[in-house]
């Protein structure tokens, strides 16, 4: 629950404690005269044991007391007339309680998040009251996400604010993805302040509040970066505590027990193709057709099988039979353990008259599933405050955040992966428990060379889990100083510099002996690093100002300036094989090594003024406006100036309304956002350098993208340098046209919307429509190839997001002392069309999606090849038994279906009985398309268990009877479904891919058997996409918590002043389509600034269950 | 107050020195790459422009391309690839192009002249890649492409046009470096050749060779259009190699030459086995109905011929596949059949057996060469010279490339090293076999000729074997109807023009469709060159 954010005057100067204590003096002696009683008792919270400043007033007097600094008081009451006392505290719900023959009254008093001049932190810092306030910013306490952890911080967002969708990474150390109204790339800002984030650097038990700040309306100030919203995160600072130090500590250990969502696989059939399967008489299955075999190979019924660990007869040199049984059954669940993560933090707080203070040192230790990866993140945050007068001020916070990690698990579509290893190309034929000695020989040499099962296509899991290693180390830094100057009361002049920094360093150590599928493949290891360093200072100057100019007339306004300086640089290098086998050193590269280094530089000089004009404290007008000046632009185009507008009215206190509606405010604003030439992520030196993705040089792997916020160059005719023959340069031209005129990019926000609070403020109704106008755009709009070129960069390609949000909060039950019930219920969507392409243009290619969009399309089709169907809906083969497809191309490409989800929603429910807490969420996605590719692969290896299910079963184990136990070839037995052209008719087709003389055709049932496996292998290779489609659609009950707050009297000591324990459990139930994956990650359909569609989301990690306990101490 | 707002601007800007404060002017380009401004030699674009030749504009052997040139069949649709001629929009060489121009730039800045040999080269990269393209499509842009900025929407050139100029392009090309044969000083020499080795002699004869394979591809359209001199030109080459200086051995070839380092061959070691694709029956049953011994060279015998007791010397041992066949047939038939496999896998020995591969990829070979002035000579266009002279010779210069000689042992391999036998080389056998023979300057000789180039083809020359069967209908082995073929069972004539010219050059798009197909972009129209 929320902290106050006004706090009592506890520093109050000596005469008005004075005072106060006279007219106490004063009140007491009259009460003593009217027959009195002396009522005493403590006053808590569900975190403070006692709460000082609470004011307890006799109901229907002007009587009254506060707590003292330890939260207890004493109050004289009348004995006779059945004395009544309102507790009162700001921020928490006040309680009425009947004193009746009671002498001591002790009471928790409830946080109240919905409290009408709720205080909301804005751009740039700036504390508004919410009423005032004409665009959507939503907020979250930073303790309600502390209890069921996620290993990102980030991730415990998901479903509590509306339009804000958080898509967390299966992978560990992997980067959240985060859409604001359809957009990624949101701004991270901390107290004021932006700074540079991978979402791992910042910690959860030093965040106060986030603050979503939902779109351009609300980040204007931000400047270009908050084009897309910004995540404003405010930290805890010193103690409120009066005994001026508190300590506390947090700690959470969870376990990964179980998966979430996982491929199953089939344990019937083993490694082979067509029923056969014998591994070579060499050593490492050399010559073997059955090398890199998919697992169409032979049923597991203990038939005699040459296998890689069956003896081989010295008299003729031929490998014996061994019984053929599915051994691994269990492979993947046997290899992966038993996942961790455990946080804990202690934090110390201080306070004085001059000073606050609070240190934090946090830990995060996360166990990986697979074997040797972990990951530790340990976390220092410093925060502080000096007054040195009355009016001038200094505070300034640091926090560095080190990051570390020997091992993380791949989880690609490539040899270096788990998944893949298992879940794609794992047979059953051989056990994992057998891998364990990865040196193991025969075939295995200690540091030279791998023992598998497999020598063809992959690697031993434990060989790959032990040795491949993919080591991360960054070291993050951020922080500010401010000088705080106060000029009079209405005047204050601030001066901040911010530093955000980090360094990080990737390596990888491919062994002697992986297959790597790079070319050539000598299997000889390799070592890369990649480093990459980033600086970045914000300064900024600050007046604000603060007065009623005339009656009812109130203005509040900054005005600012700021200097941005940025700095990035990177390096990748990677040896070309190594000489000595183990030695991972630039020195022991055989090949030349291949380095490449890359920096950029950026400069932004700002100024910028906003100002909040309200009237009678119920119409608020506000106005902000913003001058860049951009060293990415062209120097005609480089100063830019955005606007931005917000009107707020509290309709409730100039009209009367029905009783039933408590609030009502009406929202309205307007925002234009420029800029330009940056990027919000960068990828390794290699790829910034080349144009292309370290997987190019590799072959395999995917490319490691980090928080950028820098020059992107993409407007300048540059020479590419490559060595695409025998290592000797070449110089290539750009593809890309430069554009000396280039303006910077727009976007236009429109939004409005209403608070509603109904029956005195037990519910609350939050709804926003949203209009995003993103463009011209700085695109790269294609040209015709004929023109030498790829594309021109342009300021072109309009698009419209529209959209709704709506937040429902609710108080359905409200018993201080009995049952409480609070309900959160977020629900978005939002749909983005073509609005403009450029001149006269009327419809644009993309090849991301590979489609021709035309204005007033969506964006976010998914474009492929679905099965060709007769006038009756069944699918027609070709005369080869395999489904008929259409003509190749663009054009022919069919509509599968909208790769963004129809609607985001969240349900949130807690409960509160004395002093237990429980509370669970369930949120999810409607609508949607994606390819489920560990499907398709598994369907094309032969893996799914649907290729031993009904028909396809059926005739696979059929097939397998007829090859007299994989010594013949089968017979096929499989008619797939449908029909086929009868009579020899020859069907033709339309330009865009349709049959274009069905009515000529005649169709006839199919009758072509094929095998299981030609059929399997036929539709994956056919392009037809249609059976791999799956619905986004999802839920999950995310979390749940159970919690028990220690009762004070239980503590008794005042060692301990507060203490609670939750058992804590996330991601419990998964509901979707096909449980094969989690579809939680892939949130994102059409990407505007890539201008690509996510289609196939290849590879992933199985999720789990997360069980664990939080306790939680105050000293 | 005034003075903390100048202390407060002067710690902004001490900050900003801290960091390093540049003007925004040199904060705007890219440090880290040649802008185009940067004195970039040609000499480092030319190894660019000739490496994508190869790799855009061929792709080397064992790709999709041989495939459709029926060298190779895939029995897997997953590691074989696909046998469909499921064609629809063209990729192309504009991106090339480009580059080709920006080298030219380049070398008129830095030499001073626009007479350079690499002038000469990229009069014959623009000639190359202007018939590229038009073998494709038709009609296409040509004059007026890659131009940038400067035309984004270039016309197209009639296909005859486009063929006209190229034939220009390449004669100033020959004329040009013959002009600068004598001198070795700069604007007559390059260096970054990853072909010739920076050799213009060789590069003048790759020129002329190249001009006569142009001017054959025109051979359907030699009579009806007398204004572009087909014969003539033709016969200028031919008759003076003073003038025209063309290809005189193997040695002359453009080839692309695999490393083991870095441009490894497509099949190594590595690659498991060679089952997931047969040799073709087109090349494989001309080449043992004829006793050809590079039977041996390409091929392994059909497993269910060794087993029925065929000897690996026995021609009848080698059984190609048909393209036009469902892939799951072939695999069931073949593959799958193990020991009763019907067709022939590639020699896995040969093209297995090493990183850097047994053979260089011929892009324009002597041997084709031969094979096009035995043609010109058997179509009247060339006095007084021998076709079967020129016809042995391109049969000679393709046995000497593969290592053939007369009685040598040949050890036929299987995958894995296993020997499966021997057999003992004979080319007089193949020479005077009565298929082989030259019948003479007839329609039978003029198959014997074309039969023998797609021979030689095997796994070279891009889509020159596609070609030639599409101009010539030869051989006849070709298979051109099936249900594997595609969903439409027959071979397309063409490409479709590419999706970015549908859009953003429509006018012009729509025009040439008009003038050459009635307005459709239709795969299986002729264009006027094999109209």
């Amino acid at each position: 629950m929320k902290q106050p954010f006004t706090q009592p005057k506890w520093k109050a100067s000596s005469f008005k404690k004075m005072l106060c204590g006279l007219v106490v003096m004063l009140l007491a002696s009259q009460l003593v005269l009217a027959q009195t009683k002396v009522v005493k008792g403590r006053v808590s919270s569900a975190k403070e044991a006692g709460l000082p400043g609470v004011s307890i007033l006799l109901k229907g007097s002007n009587t009254g007391t506060s707590t003292d600094a330890e939260g207890n008081y004493s109050i004289s009451v009348p004995e006779r007339s059945g004395p009544v006392l309102v507790f009162s505290f700001i921020g928490f719900a006040s309680q009425q309680i009947t004193v009746g023959n009671q002498s001591i009254i002790n009471v928790q008093l409830n946080e109240d998040t919905q409290q009408l001049n709720e205080v909301v932190v804005t751009a740039l810092g700036i504390k508004k009251e919410a009423r005032t306030i004409g665009y959507t910013a939503q907020e979250i306490a930073g303790d309600q996400l502390v209890k069921a952890r996620e290993p990102n911080p980030i991730n415990s967002l998901t479903g509590k604010i509306a339009g804000l969708t958080v898509a967390p990474s299966a992978e560990l150390l992997g980067r959240p993805q985060l859409f604001l109204r359809g957009s990624s790339d949101l701004l991270f800002v901390v107290d004021g302040v932006p700074i540079n984030s991978d979402t791992w650097n910042v910690s959860a038990d030093d965040i106060e509040t986030y603050t979503v700040l939902k779109g351009p309306n609300a980040a204007a100030l931000y400047g270009f970066r908050g084009q897309n919203g910004a995540i404003l995160i405010t930290t805890k600072r010193g103690t409120k505590d009066k005994r001026k130090v508190s300590v506390d500590f947090n700690s959470s250990t969870m376990f990964e027990p179980s998966f979430l969502a996982i491929p199953e696989r089939q344990s019937e059939y083993g490694f082979g193709s067509n029923y056969q399967y014998a591994y070579a008489n060499n050593l490492y299955d050399v010559g073997n057709p059955n090398r890199r075999a998919n697992i169409w190979g032979p049923r597991f019924e203990g038939q005699p099988v040459p296998q890689y660990d069956s003896p081989i007869d010295p008299a003729t040199g031929i490998r014996q039979g061994t019984p053929w049984l599915a051994r691994g059954a269990n492979n993947f669940r046997d290899f992966m353990g038993v996942g961790m993560l455990s946080t804990n933090n202690v934090s110390v707080a201080s306070s004085g008259e001059k000073y606050d203070l609070r240190l934090s040192i946090s830990n995060n230790y996360q166990k990986g599933m697979v074997p040797n990866t972990r990951l530790n993140i340990t976390n220092f945050n410093l925060t502080n405050s000096i007054n040195f007068t009355d009016r001038l001020k200094f505070d300034g916070s640091l926090n560095v955040s080190l990051q570390n990690s020997p091992n993380i698990p791949q989880s690609s579509s490539g040899p270096e992966s788990e998944t893949y290893i298992f879940q794609v190309y794992g047979s059953s034929s051989w056990s994992v428990k057998d891998m364990r000695d990865y040196y193991k020989a025969p075939q295995g040499v200690p540091g030279v060379q791998q023992y598998y099962a497999e020598y063809g296509r992959g690697n031993n899991p434990y060989f790959v889990a032990y040795e491949w290693l993919y080591e991360h180390r960054k070291t993050d830094i951020y922080g500010y100083a401010r000088l705080n100057y106060k000029i009079n009361d209405f005047m204050n002049l601030a001066v901040r510099s911010q530093i955000t920094t980090w360094n990080q360093l990737r390596t990888e150590k491919v062994p002697y002996s992986a297959i790597t599928y790079k070319t050539p493949d000598l299997r000889q290891g390799d070592y890369r690093e990649d480093r990459r360093n980033l600086l970045e200072n914000n300064t900024d100057l600050l007046l604000t100002f603060n007065k009623a100019v005339a009656k009812d007339f109130q203005v509040n306004a900054v005005v600012g300036a700021n200097a941005r300086f940025f700095n990035y640089n990177s390096s990748w290098a990677t040896t070309d094989f190594l000489i000595v086998p183990g030695v991972y050193d630039f020195s022991n590269s055989k090949n030349p090594v291949q380095a490449y280094n890359w920096r950029s530089d950026m400069q932004v000089l700002s100024a910028y003024a906003t100002a909040d004009l309200s009237y009678k404290n119920f119409l608020t007008l506000g106005l902000t406006g913003r001058f860049d000046k951009l060293s990415t632009l062209p120097a005609a185009n480089r100063t830019i100036f955005y606007p931005s507008a917000a009107l707020s009215t509290v309709v409730t206190d100039y009209v009367k309304l029905p009783q039933a509606i408590s609030f009502l405010k009406l929202r309205a604003s307007y925002a234009d956002v420029k800029g330009g030439n940056t990027a919000s992520n960068v990828g390794s030196a290699y790829q910034q350098v080349t144009g292309n993705s370290v997987s190019n040089l590799i072959g395999y792997g995917s490319e490691v993208t980090t928080a950028y916020d820098g020059p992107s160059y993409i407007n300048q005719n540059t020479y590419t340098i490559s060595k695409p023959y025998n290592n000797l340069p070449a110089a290539g031209f750009t593809g890309s046209l430069a554009n000396p005129n280039l303006q910077s990019f727009n976007v236009e926000s429109y939004e409005y919307g209403f608070d509603a609070k109904f029956l005195r403020n037990r519910l609350g109704l939050d709804v926003t429509h949203f209009t995003s106008i993103n463009g011209p755009q700085i695109f790269p709009l294609p040209v015709a190839s004929s023109s030498g070129y790829n594309n021109q960069i342009a300021n072109a390609v309009t698009t419209q997001k529209k959209g709704w949000e709506v937040a429902l909060t609710g108080s359905v039950l409200k018993n201080p002392n009995g049952l409480s019930w609070d309900v959160l219920a977020n629900w978005s969507t939002y749909k983005e069309t073509l609005k403009e392409i450029y001149g006269n243009e009327t419809s644009i290619y993309l090849s991301g999606p590979n489609h021709v969009f035309h204005v007033g399309d969506r964006l976010d089709g998914y474009y492929s090849y679905n099965f060709l169907r007769s006038p009756d809906g069944q699918i027609i083969n070709s005369p080869t038994g395999t489904p008929l497809t259409r003509p190749a191309g663009t054009n022919t490409l069919q509509l599968l279906g909208y790769t963004n989800p129809d609607y985001v929603w969240a349900l949130n429910n807690r409960f509160s009985f004395k002093n237990f807490n429980f509370s669970f969420q369930f949120d999810g996605r409607v609508g949607g398309v994606i390819r489920d590719q560990v499907y398709a692969y598994a369907m094309n290896a032969g893996n799914n268990p649907e290729t031993v299910q009904g028909d396809l079963g059926a005739a696979r184990l059929k097939e397998w009877q007829s090859t007299a136990l994989g010594t013949k070839a089968p017979t096929p037995a499989y008619v797939g479904p449908g029909v086929v052209v009868a009579n020899g008719g020859a069907v033709q087709f339309d330009a865009n891919g349709n049959i274009s003389n069905s009515n000529e055709l005649q169709f006839v049932p199919n009758t072509k058997a094929v095998t299981v496996q030609t059929y399997a292998q036929g539709v994956y290779n056919s392009g037809i996409e249609e059976p791999y489609m799956v619905s986004k659609t999802f839920a999950k009950l995310r979390e749940v918590v159970i919690g028990y707050t220690v009762p004070a009297r239980i503590l008794g000591t005042r060692f301990i002043r507060a203490a609670s324990i939750s058992l804590v459990g996330r991601n419990l139930l998964y509901f979707a389509q096909r449980k094969d994956f989690d579809l939680d990650q892939y949130a994102q359909g059409y990407n505007a600034s890539t201008q690509s569609t996510l289609k196939n989301p290849s590879l992933q990690s199985a999720t789990t269950r997360r069980f664990g306990v939080n306790i939680n101490l105050t000293f | 107050m005034k003075t903390i707002f100048y202390k407060s601007l002067f710690f902004v800007a001490a900050m900003g020195s801290l960091i390093g404060c540049k003007s925004f002017d040199e904060l705007l380009p890219n440090p880290n790459v040649a802008s185009e401004d940067k004195a970039v030699p040609p000499s480092l674009i030319l190894p660019r422009v000739e490496f994508d030749i190869y790799d855009q504009g061929d792709g080397g052997p064992f790709t999709q391309i041989q495939r459709w040139n029926q060298f190779s069949i895939s029995n897997n649709l997953y590691y074989g690839g696909q046998n469909q001629y499921n064609w629809t929009t063209t990729n192309t060489l504009y991106g090339v192009l480009k580059n080709v121009n920006q080298m030219d730039r380049q070398a008129t800045k830095t030499l001073g002249t626009t007479t350079s040999a690499y002038a000469a080269l990229a009069k014959f990269f623009r000639a190359y890649i202007y018939v590229w393209q038009a073998n494709r499509v038709g009609d296409t842009p040509a004059s007026q492409a890659a131009q940038g900025l400067t035309d984004l929407e270039p016309t197209y050139d009639t296909q005859k046009a486009v063929f006209a100029q190229s034939l220009a392009l390449l004669d100033t090309a020959n004329t040009l470096l013959a002009s600068l044969a004598g001198s070795t000083a700069l604007p007559a020499t390059i260096s970054g050749d990853i072909y010739y080795n920076n050799d213009l002699t060789k590069w003048r004869k790759a020129i002329n060779t190249y001009k006569l394979r142009v001017l054959m591809s025109l051979s359907r359209r030699a009579e009806d259009n007398s204004d572009l001199n087909i014969k003539q030109q033709f016969a200028a080459i031919v008759n003076n190699p003073t003038q025209y200086p063309v290809m005189t051995s193997n040695a002359d070839n453009l080839n692309f030459v695999f490393n083991s380092a870095y441009n490894t061959y497509p099949h190594t070691p590595n690659d498991a086995n060679n089952q997931y694709q047969f040799e073709g029956y087109p090349y494989l049953s001309l080449a043992t109905a004829t006793q050809d011994p590079r039977t041996f060279v390409f091929a392994t015998p059909a497993p269910a011929q060794l087993t029925a007791g065929k000897k690996v010397s026995d021609f009848s041992a080698y059984v190609g596949a048909d393209i036009s066949k469902p892939i799951g047939d072939l695999y069931t038939e073949g593959a799958s059949a193990g020991p009763s496999g019907k067709y022939s896998y590639t020699n896995n020995q040969r093209y297995y057996g090493s990183v850097a591969g047994p053979e260089p990829y011929i892009i324009l070979g002597y041997a084709e060469m031969n094979f096009n002035i035995a043609e010109a000579i058997n179509r009247g266009w060339v006095s007084g010279a021998s076709a079967q002279t020129y016809y042995l010779k391109g049969i000679n210069a393709s046995l000497s490339f593969y290592g053939l000689t007369e009685g040598q042992t040949y050890t036929i391999g299987d995958q894995g090293g296993k020997t499966l036998g021997t057999t003992t080389i004979s080319i007089s056998n193949f020479l005077n076999n009565p298929g082989v023979v030259y019948k003479g300057d007839n329609a039978e000789g003029l198959e014997q000729i074309l039969a023998q180039k797609y021979v030689a083809f095997h796994q070279n020359s891009g889509y020159e074997a596609f070609y030639n069967w599409r101009r010539t209908g030869y051989p006849k082995t070709f298979v051109s109807t099936g249900g594997g073929i595609n969903s439409s069972n027959k071979i397309p004539r063409r490409w479709q023009y590419p999706v970015d010219e549908q859009t953003y050059n429509a006018a012009n798009y729509k025009a040439a469709l008009q003038n050459q197909f009635g307005g459709t972009d239709d795969l299986y129209a002729d264009t006027w060159l094999t109209k």
